[in-house]
């Protein structure tokens, strides 16, 4: 289950939002969560800081127990009236995001470094669009 | 979730074994069991196949997270299955590379024969099962976010996917 991910620093992430932007935040609860790059307290952290800072709209928030299975965002029945999405998951999650809406910009706030084993790190391969 | 496909089918795993051995099958219930090589339907039928063989398979077990050194820990000191570990000659895992080797480190004692294989970061669906869309560097695939199938994905990394019988 678990990937190596890492938290993009917020004033990056600040730089990817506009005043008046109508955003929605999507974070995974297990992964990400478990390394500080994610989960419900820094989306709340990161929400309120972007509304303060920026000025955007936050129109929705939502936590998904596991951001790479399509089936609890598709349940979490997203909105799609909104002018970007940030994503506190994985790159993996962020595809779940894209594929649903590919017309919408997507904005990685976590980076994902690879994946264990034991302790060694095994790289993925990046998106094109994912890196900040 | 880590998409996990094997190098080995069912009769090299044979290769690995013998009548004597007294064998524990292992499975991971995550990723392992999303990519249809682990889980409790498969490490079932994986003991009636190898029983059916000659093999002498004594227990099996399902670990809800497979990567996880305390759980793996646990199960070698619980006292419903500790007894069980010490008799054990073999232990069959089926998991990712991680979990194959932070078994195996636990697991001293015995032969921990490594099925499973991580090849990347899959996203699971009901309609559409595991597929690969952020594969490792090593295997020399770009990343898909429409996703490879276990199938595609096996084929093209000349792999196999699925259980093992």
């Amino acid at each position: 289950m678990v990937c190596a991910v890492q938290a993009i620093p917020y004033e990056k992430i600040k730089d990817q939002f506009k005043k008046g932007e109508r955003i929605s935040i999507v974070t995974c609860n297990t992964c990400t969560r478990s390394q500080e790059a994610g989960g419900a307290k820094l989306m709340e952290e990161i929400a309120g800081l972007l509304v303060k800072d920026v000025g955007v709209d936050v129109v929705e928030e939502i936590v998904l127990t596991t951001g790479c299975n399509a089936d609890y965002y598709d349940h979490a029945d997203p909105s799609d009236d909104v002018d970007k999405i940030l994503c506190l998951g994985c790159w993996a999650g962020w595809t779940v995001i894209k594929k649903k809406f590919p017309n919408i910009p997507v904005v990685a706030g976590v980076r994902t470094l690879g994946i264990p084993a034991a302790s060694a790190m095994l790289k993925v391969v990046a998106p094109k669009e994912v890196e900040l | 979730m880590i998409v996990v496909l094997r190098s080995m089918d069912y009769e090299q795993l044979k290769e690995h074994i013998v009548e004597a051995d007294r064998i524990i099958l292992w499975s991971c219930n995550d990723c392992t069991k999303y990519s249809n090589l682990g889980g409790r339907e498969n490490l079932d039928a994986l003991a009636k196949a190898l029983e059916k063989d000659g093999y002498n398979i004594i227990h099996q077990e399902i670990i809800g997270v497979g990567c996880q050194p305390p759980l793996i820990r646990l199960r070698s000191k619980h006292p419903a299955t500790k007894e069980i570990f010490a008799e054990a000659t073999v232990l069959i895992v089926l998991a990712c590379t991680d979990g194959f080797l932070k078994t195996q480190k636990v697991f001293k004692k015995m032969r921990v024969i490594q099925v499973g294989e991580s090849v990347g970061l899959g996203v699971y669906s009901k309609a559409e099962g595991m597929k690969l869309v952020i594969p490792l560097e090593e295997t020399g695939l770009p990343p898909s976010i429409e996703g490879y199938t276990l199938e595609e994905a096996a084929k093209k990394l000349g792999k196999k996917a699925g259980p093992l019988v």
